[in-house]
């Protein structure tokens, strides 16, 4: 395409249209969530619940770190097949619905990654294999969850075929594709149905 | 544009907090806004997203308006910002979402030659979304909305030379994208 092409093309670009309603509506609904008060709970409600969330906290580290540590042959050596124990995952998640972000294991161990609200969607869980090198970690998320990998902050995604997508700016790896992205890179991802 | 008595009746009005002052602004640059926005993300519902979280980045911040710039160079600063910050993953994930969507359509529009316009069209948009979110926003506002790159570098809070050096580069890749035919990836 030529560049006086090109400029004229997009110039031209069409923008859809929206109804003579849609723009007599919009500065309306800016204005009313202009004046929608800042919904904020009082803080001293908040406690019960920051000491609960704690103690949910504290329980499911202590629950993941028993698995981890009871898992036979963990003693000696990471043992890559324990979050794919659907028990144990189930029960992790049942214990905070919509709140597990990440169940993160590495050759340090195991960790749980919440949102402080529920409100991660319920979708299959993906696992995740990625080494960089000879360090390895598993984890398993859900589509939409980020992850950082080889210092890049990645977002994955998952079709309704199965496909698993690794998506960062300068990074981006499908499940489709081969597992090697670099010498250095390596990963593995299937949805854990 | 120049600013009218209206506008400036509007702007003090606002920074007073009267929001419906603040909805006739908003009526006045609605259509401009949403335009920017559409451009930015090639997705109607987040056009709509960001432009309602301009105008009430706007509101928020008229105080700090001086008036010395337009104040739709100073909307399209806000806007901007909006479109290079807000909901990156979910618009490249939209994005990537519907280039795979679009794989098997797109081919067959190819093949059976439908309209050839529209289809150069959703290419260019294609890959105008497809460029690095700066770079994007370089062209939308320098070659779509006509800005001068002094203006758009006002814009985008960088110098001159890194907006011209950003359309040339977006340049390049759009040129190259758009040689090769079939979809955009």
């Amino acid at each position: 395409m030529k560049e006086l092409d090109l400029e004229k093309r997009l110039r031209s670009l069409p923008i859809p249209e929206r109804s003579d309603e849609y723009w007599e509506m919009f500065p309306r609904r800016v204005v009313s969530r202009l004046r929608a008060p800042s919904v904020e709970r009082p803080a001293r409600s908040r406690w019960p619940f920051r000491l609960a969330w704690g103690f949910g906290v504290a329980l499911a580290g202590c629950l993941i770190a028993y698995a981890f540590v009871s898992w036979p042959g963990s003693n000696d050596q990471t043992d890559w097949s324990l979050l794919q124990n659907h028990k144990m995952l189930r029960e992790v998640l049942s214990m905070f619905p919509n709140q597990v972000r990440a169940i993160e294991q590495d050759q340090n161990g195991v960790q749980l990654v919440l949102s402080d609200k529920p409100d991660v969607p319920t979708s299959t869980p993906l696992w995740i294999r990625i080494c960089q090198g000879s360090q390895c970690r598993v984890v398993v998320t859900f589509s939409g969850q980020q992850l950082q990998i080889a210092e890049e902050k990645v977002e994955v995604l998952a079709d309704a075929q199965g496909q698993i997508m690794l998506l960062g700016d300068r990074l981006f790896w499908s499940s489709a594709g081969p597992d090697r992205m670099s010498d250095h890179l390596r990963i593995q991802a299937r949805p854990l149905s | 544009m120049v600013a009218s008595d209206d506008e400036k009746g509007w702007i003090e009005e606002s920074r007073k907090g009267n929001a419906e002052a603040f909805a006739a602004l908003i009526a006045q640059y609605q259509k401009m806004i949403h335009a920017l926005t559409y451009r930015m993300t090639g997705s109607m519902s987040d056009a709509e997203d960001l432009a309602q979280e301009t105008f009430i980045r706007a509101f928020r911040q008229i105080g700090a308006f001086e008036g010395k710039a337009k104040f739709s160079s100073w909307l399209y600063r806000i806007a901007v910002n909006a479109c290079l910050n807000w909901r990156q993953r979910e618009s490249r994930r939209a994005e990537i979402h519907s280039q795979w969507a679009k794989t098997n359509l797109t081919e067959d529009r190819s093949s059976k030659s439908v309209a050839g316009d529209e289809a150069l069209n959703d290419r260019l948009q294609q890959a105008l979304i497809r460029l690095p979110a700066k770079q994007r926003a370089a062209v939308v506002l320098t070659v779509c909305e006509g800005f001068s790159h002094a203006e758009a570098a006002r814009a985008l809070s960088c110098t001159e030379a890194t907006v011209s050096w950003r359309v040339f580069a977006a340049r390049g890749k759009l040129r190259r994208w758009l040689s090769t035919p079939g979809r955009v990836q």
